[in-house]
C-alpha cells in the first residue's frame, strides 16, 4: 500500500513542473535570418530578423510594423526590425511585435551592415558569442549597404532568403570567388594576433529581366555573395574582389575549383583548376620576413575558342602559362594584403608557429613590418586531360 | 486493516472446502475390491449425473462366463477398436484358462488400474475401462479416436523459411512433434497433471546433461506448488510459475512452433507443454529472446544479422518514437534541422491540442483499432480497418485535430511494434510507450532518459528461473554475444549459450568448425 501511494505521489508530482519550458511548435517565432545595423536615428543598433510565417506559402508577406514590411514576393517569412541601445535591448524590443516565443537557434546566417562593420563589430561579436541560442556554426556575412536593405530582397529560387544564402554559401567551392567563414572561425581569428578575420561579402545586384517577351522590362534585385570583407581587428578595412578571393582561398589552403581563362594567341582556353596542396612557409631567419608559397594544382581543359589540336608539347606550354597566371593571381592578393596593411592571410601565425621567438619580436610592430614582407610564389601545375576529346569537332 | 481481515476469513472457508474435496479423492484412492458388483456400484456412484459416460455389459466367454463391464466416454472413442479388439476377443470362444486379460485384448495400449480414483480418472482421460468379475483390478485400454485439429501452420510466429508445422491442442501430438525432432533418449519428458478439477495434462521437457538441473528443479518445485481448480491454457500456467508478476516484462517465453521448442531444448532450456494449448512455455526466457525468430537460424547469417539489428532499432522506435517526437518538438527545437522544423511548424499550425495530448490521442486510437481488428469477425474486420485507416489517416488531419506528422509517428510506432517476433515482447513496447509519453511531455528528453534509467534498473532486478533477465548483456558473457545482436555463421556457433546450458556445452566439434571456412583449392 505504502509503495503504491508513494508511486502515485511521484506520478502526481510530474505534471507539477507544468512543462515550464515547453513551447508548442505553433507558438514558436522562428528567426531564420538575423541582420544587424547601426541605428539610423541614434547611436544604438537596429536588428532586423526574418521570422517564419506559419501560414507560409499562401499569405502575402504582411508588413512588420517597425521594419517597413516584407516585399510582395516574400511570403514564407516576415521581416521585422527594432531598434535598441544595445543588441539585447533591440532584440527584446522585437518581442512586442510578434506573438509567440522568439527562437534564435535556427539562425544560420548573420548579416552585418557596412556602417556597423566600419564602426567596429566588437559588441556584435560579444552578443553573438555570449548568447546561448546563437550557433557558432552560423555564417557571417557583411553587406555592402545595410543589412536591412538586403533582407528585403526577395529570394529567387528558394522559399526563403536564408535558405538561398545558405545554398550560395555552401556551393562557393565551385567557383572560389567567395568565401564565408563561420562565426566560430571569425571569432577565433579575431582573437588571434597573427591573423585578421574576414567575412563573406553580400552585394545587391540589380538586373533587368523581361517577364514576357513583349512586355516591358522589369527591374529585379537580388542578393549575391561574392568577394570578401577584410577586417582589421573588429573594423571593416576593405573589400576583396572575386578574383582576389580566389587568391585568398588558395593561399589559406581552402581553395575550391576555379576556371582560369588562358589567352592563347587569338583564342581563349579555359582550364578548370583545383588545388592539390598549398604550403605557406616562412623562410627561417629572413628579416624582413620572406615567405615561400608552394602551390600544386591540377586541371583540365574545359573549352576553348579557336581551332587547335592539343599535342603534348602544346600542353606543356599551356601548363607553364597557366602556372604563371595562377602565380600572378596569388601575388595580387598578397599585394592587396600589403596595401591594406592587414594580415588576413595569416603570415603572423605562420611565423609564430615556425619561429615563436621571432614572432614575439615582430608582433608589436607587425602592421608596420607588413609592407616589407616578401613572398615568393612557386606554382606547379599539371594538366590532367583535355576533356573527353583531343581534337575539336570538324566538318 | 479491515480489508486484510476479510480475505483471511474467505481463505478459511476455501480451505475447508478443499479439505472436503481432498477427502473425497482419498476415498477414491481406496483399492478396487474383487467384488464386481461393488466396484461397479462405486464407479456408477462417482459418475452419477455424468450422462456422457456410457457403459457396456458383456460376459467373457469362459467357463463359467464371467460378467465384465466397459466404461467409456462417449464420442472420443474409436468404435472399431472397442468392437474388434476388446469385445470381440473377450466374447469369442476363448477357453484357454491360462490366458489373462492382457493376452486377449489386442489393443496397443493396456494398463492395469488398481484404485478407484485411477479408474475414474482413466475414464475421464478418454480411455476405455474394463472391469471383470472377481478381479481386484481394472484395465484401461487406449481406444482414442483421432479427433484433432490438423497440424497446421502457426498463426502467430510466421517464418518465411522453416517448417510449417505448429502445435495443436493435443498434448500427445505435440510431444510427437518435438520427439520427431530430437530422437534421443536424453530428451526426457515428465508428464503430470495440474488442476484439481481440470486434471490438465502437462509435460516438462528437457535434455539431460544440457539443461541446467537447477532450472529444472525450480520448474518442478514451482509446478508442485500449484493448487488450482483448473487451467485452460498454458498462459495461465505461465502466470502461476513466473518469477515476478508485478512487471510488464514476460519472464516465460512461449512458442507455437515445435522446431522452436527443439532448438530451445538444444540450448539447454526447459519446455512445458500443456494439454489443450497450442502454446508451449519455454524457460528461462531473457529479454533479448523476444527479438529472435527461428528463421534467423534458417536464413543465411548476413541477412539474419541485418534483420536482427533492424529489430533492435525498431524495438526502440516502437517504444520511444512518440515520446521522442513530443520531447524534441516541445522542448528541444534546436535539435531539429531548420528545414524540417519549418515544415513541422507549418504542419502543426492550427492543431488545438498540445503535442503530448495529440500523441496520446492518436496512440490510443491506434491501439483501439488494433484491438477492434483482433476481435471482429473476419468479414467485418476489413471494413473496420479501412474506416479506421481513413479516420486516423486522413479525416483527423483534414479536420485539424492532429498534424500529419503525428500520423507518420504513430504509423511508425505501429509498424515497428509488429516487427518484434514475440507477441509478448511487442506488448511490452505497446504498454511502455505511454509512460514514456508522459515523461516526455512533462520533462522532455530528460524525462525520457529518466524513464529509461528506471526501466533498465528494473530489468536488472528481474530473473527468469534464476537466470538474470538481461543476460548475456548483464552479467556480460561475451561468448554468448555470437547470437545476440548479430548471428554469426552457423559453423562458428559451436557452443551452446553458456548462460543457459550447463554440462555439455559443445554443439559442434571445434575441428568441424575449423574446416568449414577453408577455401577450395
Amino acid at each position: 500500500m505504502k509503495t503504491v501511494a508513494v508511486l502515485l505521489l511521484i506520478i502526481m508530482l510530474l505534471p507539477l513542473s507544468g512543462c515550464w519550458d515547453s513551447v508548442e511548435l505553433d507558438q514558436l517565432a522562428l528567426v531564420l535570418l538575423l541582420g544587424i545595423d547601426t541605428d539610423p536615428m541614434g547611436d544604438g543598433f537596429e536588428v532586423t530578423v526574418h521570422v517564419l510565417n506559419v501560414a507560409g506559402g499562401t499569405a502575402s508577406g504582411a508588413a512588420g510594423t517597425g521594419g517597413g514590411g516584407g516585399s510582395k514576393n516574400i511570403s514564407q517569412t516576415l521581416t521585422l526590425s527594432a531598434r535598441g541601445q544595445t543588441l539585447s535591448d533591440a532584440t527584446r524590443n522585437l518581442r512586442g511585435r510578434v506573438q509567440g516565443r522568439f527562437s534564435f537557434h535556427h539562425v544560420r546566417v548573420v548579416l552585418i551592415g557596412e556602417d556597423l562593420a566600419r564602426k567596429g563589430i566588437k559588441p556584435v561579436l560579444d552578443f553573438l558569442f555570449r548568447a546561448q541560442e546563437i550557433r557558432l556554426t552560423s555564417y557571417l556575412l557583411v553587406c555592402q549597404g545595410t543589412a536591412r536593405e538586403k533582407m528585403l530582397l526577395a529570394p529567387e529560387i528558394s522559399g526563403t532568403l536564408d535558405e538561398e544564402l545558405r545554398g550560395l554559401i555552401e556551393m562557393q567551392g565551385e567557383w572560389s570567388k567567395a568565401y564565408t567563414p563561420r562565426l566560430l572561425e571569425f571569432c577565433a581569428n579575431y582573437s588571434d594576433s597573427g591573423i585578421q578575420p574576414v567575412a563573406g561579402r553580400i552585394i545587391k545586384l540589380t538586373y533587368r529581366t523581361p517577364v514576357q517577351p513583349d512586355s516591358n522590362e522589369q527591374q529585379t534585385k537580388t542578393a549575391i555573395i561574392e568577394g570578401l570583407a577584410v577586417f582589421r581587428d573588429d573594423q571593416l578595412r576593405g573589400w576583396l574582389t572575386g578574383t582576389e578571393t580566389i587568391g585568398f582561398r588558395y593561399l589559406i589552403g581552402k581553395g575550391g575549383t576555379m576556371v582560369l581563362v588562358v589567352p592563347w594567341h587569338a583564342a581563349k582556353i579555359s582550364i578548370e583548376l583545383s588545388p592539390e596542396s598549398c604550403n605557406l612557409q616562412y623562410i627561417a631567419g629572413s628579416n624582413p620576413p620572406r615567405f615561400k608559397v608552394s602551390l600544386a594544382a591540377i586541371g583540365q581543359v574545359m573549352d576553348y575558342t579557336g581551332d587547335i589540336e592539343f599535342t603534348p608539347p602544346l600542353l606543356a606550354e599551356l601548363e607553364a602559362l597557366a602556372a604563371d597566371m595562377l602565380g600572378d593571381l596569388l601575388l595580387k592578393t598578397v599585394e592587396k594584403a600589403r596595401e591594406m596593411e592587414t594580415d588576413f592571410l595569416g603570415y603572423g601565425s605562420v611565423i609564430s608557429r615556425q619561429d615563436p621567438r621571432q614572432w614575439q619580436a615582430l608582433n608589436k610592430k607587425w602592421r608596420e613590418t607588413l609592407h616589407a614582407v616578401g613572398t615568393d610564389i612557386e606554382v606547379k601545375f599539371t594538366l590532367r586531360h583535355t576533356g573527353v576529346t583531343r581534337s575539336p569537332l570538324t566538318r | 486493516m479491515r480489508t486484510a481481515r476479510k480475505p483471511r476469513k474467505a481463505l478459511k472457508l476455501w480451505e475447508k472446502k478443499a479439505q472436503e474435496l481432498e477427502k473425497q479423492v482419498q476415498d477414491q484412492q481406496s483399492p478396487l475390491s474383487d467384488d464386481f458388483q461393488a466396484n461397479c456400484a462405486m464407479i456408477d456412484a462417482v459418475f452419477q449425473g455424468c450422462d456422457d459416460i456410457s457403459k457396456r455389459d458383456f460376459h467373457i466367454a469362459q467357463d463359467p462366463p464371467r460378467p465384465a463391464r466397459l466404461y467409456m466416454l462417449k464420442g472420443t472413442l474409436d468404435k472399431t477398436i472397442i468392437n474388434d479388439s476388446i469385445i470381440a476377443p473377450l466374447t469369442a470362444a476363448v477357453k484357454a484358462r491360462g490366458a489373462g486379460v492382457p493376452d486377449l485384448i489386442s489393443a496397443h495400449m493396456l494398463t492395469e488400474v488398481a484404485t478407484l480414483g485411477e479408474a475414474v480418472q482413466e475414464v475421464l482421460n478418454g480411455q476405455v475401462l474394463l472391469i471383470i468379475h472377481r478381479q481386484a483390478r481394472a484395465w484401461s485400454v487406449n481406444a482414442k479416436a483421432a479427433r484433432l485439429r490438423a497440424v497446421a501452420e502457426p498463426e502467430t510466429q510466421k517464418v518465411v523459411r522453416g517448417p510449417r508445422e505448429g502445435l495443436i491442442e493435443d498434448l500427445e501430438t505435440n510431444l510427437t512433434l518435438v520427439r520427431k525432432r530430437l530422437k534421443t533418449p536424453t530428451l526426457k519428458i515428465d508428464c503430470r497433471s495440474v488442476g484439481r478439477r481440470s486434471n490438465t495434462q502437462l509435460a516438462i521437457l528437457h535434455l539431460e546433461g544440457v539443461a541446467d538441473p537447477k532450472v529444472l528443479a525450480e520448474v518442478h518445485s514451482r509446478l508442485n506448488k500449484i493448487d488450482i481448480d483448473g487451467i485452460m491454457d498454458s498462459g495461465e500456467l505461465e502466470q502461476l510459475i513466473e518469477d515476478n508478476t508485478m512487471t510488464v516484462f514476460p519472464q516465460v517465453g512461449n512458442t507455437e512452433r515445435p522446431d522452436n521448442i527443439a532448438a530451445a531444448l538444444l540450448n539447454g532450456r526447459v519446455a512445458i507443454l500443456v494439454d489443450n494449448s497450442p502454446f508451449a512455455l519455454i524457460v528461462p526466457n531473457v529479454l533479448t529472446d523476444m527479438l529472435q525468430s527461428s528463421d534467423d537460424y534458417y536464413e543465411r547469417f548476413q541477412f539474419s544479422s541485418l534483420i536482427r539489428i533492424l529489430r533492435y532499432v525498431l524495438a526502440f522506435v516502437a517504444l520511444l518514437s512518440p515520446a521522442l517526437y513530443v520531447a524534441i518538438t516541445t522542448f528541444h527545437h534546436e535539435m531539429i534541422p531548420t528545414d524540417l522544423l519549418t515544415n513541422l511548424v507549418r504542419a502543426r499550425a492550427g492543431v488545438p491540442f498540445p503535442t503530448v495530448i495529440e500523441a496520446g490521442l492518436m496512440e490510443l486510437a491506434f491501439e483501439a483499432l488494433r484491438e477492434a481488428g483482433l476481435r471482429l469477425p473476419k468479414a467485418v474486420g476489413q471494413a473496420v480497418s479501412i474506416v479506421g485507416a481513413l479516420i486516423i489517416g486522413q479525416a483527423a488531419v483534414e479536420a485539424g485535430l492532429v498534424s500529419p506528422i503525428m500520423v507518420i509517428v504513430v504509423a511508425a510506432t505501429g509498424i515497428a511494434s509488429f516487427t518484434i517476433p514475440a507477441f509478448n515482447g511487442a506488448v511490452v513496447t505497446r504498454m511502455l510507450k505511454f509512460p514514456f509519453l508522459v515523461a516526455a511531455g512533462t520533462l522532455g528528453l530528460y524525462g525520457i532518459s529518466l524513464a529509461l534509467a528506471i526501466i533498465i534498473i528494473h530489468l536488472t532486478s528481474l530473473r527468469s528461473f534464476g537466470v538474470p533477465y538481461l543476460s548475456p548483456l548483464a552479467p556480460i558473457t561475451i561468448s554468448d554475444w555470437k547470437d545476440l545482436i548479430v548471428r554469426i555463421p552457423t559453423w562458428a556457433m559451436y557452443q551452446r549459450p553458456t548462460f543457459i546450458a550447463k554440462g555439455d556445452l559443445q554443439r559442434q566439434s571445434k575441428s568441424t568448425a575449423g574446416i568449414q571456412p577453408q577455401k577450395m583449392k
